[in-house]
């Protein structure tokens, strides 16, 4: 005992009351969802390449969108990500207002999400420029409103 | 202002305004204490999602927000040796300088150049867009005197191999 610095012993980590884990703060909406396997994102992620085909980019991104992979492993994460982030460099610049004008509010936050953790991610630094100049029309449309409900949200993708 | 760098500065004005959204917060922890909660890190409650901006590898800011301040790292562009050493001596010049600057971080963050750390008492005392307006100018004039700086010295080092060199 005589060996212990026990002034050195940061006594409130043990209060119970002040340790609060990031699990925690989950919102229990999202925490019983099932998580999404590897396999079927990819599955996803092949379907959603096939509406990119056929030149639906509208339908392709808000499917995206809809569900994104919360509860899952970061691996099922960053292919949901790699999705989303070629979708939205295939769309042409001067179509993106369109597209997200018809996207909904919901979803539009959702879009913010994997903006700004597009360009987290080093793989994406070649293709900044689209990421910002999708950020600029997302702001337009929805304004401040959606990046602080980016900041606040817990349910990070 | 170049085709690039527009959006970048709108995209980091935008988010940066959404992020200074700061109230008191006293400590959870310890009576009568009022930390930085995005430096004390103390409860992961009180610690909002980080924003991430970028315009390529050189370039970056990272922006961490909590509920009672926020902090604002800044990684500046240097594409060769030259610019790195500039980077390097200039922002230790005004590292060194922090009391003066009222939001400059005395330590960036790592892998960055420069930190701001900007917390509830510094908005009561100034205007909000006004501190965004400096942090946007800092972002934009740092590049311009970091390049001006590198025109510099490649000129006395060109002026002062003549002068060295005549004189054989």
């Amino acid at each position: 005992m005589a060996n212990v610095n026990f002034r050195r012993i940061n006594i409130d980590i043990l209060e119970p009351e002040n340790n609060i884990a990031p699990e925690d703060l989950i919102p229990p909406s999202i925490a019983n969802l099932p998580p999404v396997s590897v396999s079927e994102i990819q599955s996803f992620g092949q379907s959603i390449r096939s509406a990119l085909s056929r030149g639906d980019h509208a339908g392709a991104l808000s499917a995206a969108l809809a569900n994104p992979p919360y509860t899952s492993t970061e691996e099922v994460k960053s292919i949901h990500l790699t999705t989303i982030l070629e979708i939205l460099s295939t769309v042409k610049s001067t179509d993106i207002s369109k597209i997200v004008e018809k996207l909904s509010s919901d979803e539009r936050d959702t879009l913010f999400k994997y903006l700004y953790k597009g360009m987290s991610v080093p793989e994406s630094h070649g293709i900044s420029g689209v990421l910002l100049a999708w950020h600029e029309k997302v702001t337009e449309v929805s304004g401040q409103g959606s990046i602080v409900r980016y900041l606040s949200d817990r349910r990070v993708v | 202002m170049s085709q690039s760098l527009r959006p970048y500065l709108d995209c980091v004005r935008s988010s940066l305004t959404a992020a200074i959204c700061l109230e008191n917060f006293s400590s959870q922890v310890v009576e009568r204490h009022n930390r930085p909660e995005v430096e004390a890190m103390s409860s992961p409650e009180v610690i909002l999602n980080p924003l991430h901006i970028s315009r390529n590898e050189n370039e970056k800011v990272l922006i961490e927000s909590s509920i009672n301040s926020i902090r604002i790292s800044i990684k500046i562009k240097q594409a060769d040796e030259i610019e790195h050493l500039l980077v390097h001596k200039f922002t230790r010049f005004l590292t060194g300088r922090a009391e003066a600057f009222m939001i400059l971080r005395r330590k960036p963050v790592k892998d960055y150049d420069i930190s701001f750390l900007i917390t509830n008492f510094h908005t009561e005392q100034m205007l909000k867009h006004k501190l965004v307006d400096f942090i946007i100018e800092f972002m934009e004039e740092v590049d311009k005197e970091i390049s001006e700086m590198k025109l510099f010295l490649n000129a006395r080092a060109r002026f002062v191999a003549e002068a060295f060199l005549t004189n054989v």
